[in-house]
């Protein structure tokens, strides 16, 4: 059953968390040991480390507005030594995939604050994609070893 | 994260900024430097060097501060930049609106 308190279930594959900023340190291991097991280089866990916090973090203020909820990591790697991981909460649908890519081309004072992270998300990852399942949010993630 | 004075050259501060620059950290850059424009200084070169991690939360930081400090007619400029902290930087595209130097020293002789 999902827990609502601090609790944390791990496994080899699986990790559950309440959405906090505090639990943020915990997802980056759990995937950033997990790519340095498979042999990512450095740069590459860097920019997955973005990722996750990106994606998290967008969850942590989006997802539960008035109430404490859980958030799910999943990690399968596959054949082509890509890792996956997908990302679940149960709040309300949200696809942060639609937002609008900001203007890269203005001057300071025109660039708005905000709006980068999930442009950074799609940026660094080689494939990502969001479903509605249930009551559940779900953001699929690929990491290939070496970023195209 | 961690932004600490390391000296001063005529109206210049010089400050090194340290650690990751993430969700969690990344207010402490603003606060400091809204201490520091409050003391009068408005003339920044910060040595990004020990910076060994940057987010979307750190760039908001960076650009709410650079703003800030060109409302007061002032400049930020940042040093010697990590391989990934500067990744970051272009692809974001702030490595055009905010001066970047390859090393500290280039930022101290401009």
């Amino acid at each position: 059953m999902p827990s609502t308190n601090n609790q944390e279930h791990i496994s080899a594959d699986h990790l559950e968390l309440t959405a906090e900023l505090k639990s943020l340190p915990c997802c980056m291991a759990f995937v950033s040991g997990r790519a340095r097991q498979l042999g990512f280089s450095s740069k590459r866990i860097a920019e997955i480390e973005l990722v996750i916090e990106e994606a998290l973090v967008n969850i942590m203020d989006y997802a539960y507005p008035d109430q404490s909820g859980w958030l799910k990591l999943k990690l399968k790697t596959d054949p082509e030594e890509s890792l996956s991981l997908m990302i679940k909460d149960q709040g309300a649908a949200f696809n942060p995939l639609e937002r609008e890519a900001p203007d890269l081309e203005v001057g300071l004072m025109e660039r708005p604050v905000g709006g980068l992270g999930i442009f950074l998300m799609k940026e660094l990852t080689d494939d990502i994609f969001w479903q509605r399942q249930g009551d559940e949010n779900c953001l699929t993630i690929i990491f290939a070893k070496r970023h195209a | 994260m961690e932004i600490k004075e390391f000296k001063r050259k005529d109206e210049t501060l010089v400050a090194t900024l340290s650690g990751r620059m993430d969700a969690m950290t990344s207010t402490g850059f603003t606060d400091q430097m809204g201490v520091w424009t409050e003391t009068g200084l408005k003339s920044f070169i910060i040595d990004c060097s020990a910076l060994d991690y940057i987010s979307s939360a750190g760039l908001r930081a960076i650009l709410v501060t650079a703003k800030k400090i060109k409302t007061i007619n002032g400049s930020l400029q940042l040093a010697a930049l990590q391989e990934n902290v500067h990744n970051v930087f272009s692809i974001s595209g702030f490595d055009k609106i905010i001066p970047i130097t390859a090393t500290l020293d280039d930022a101290l002789n401009q």
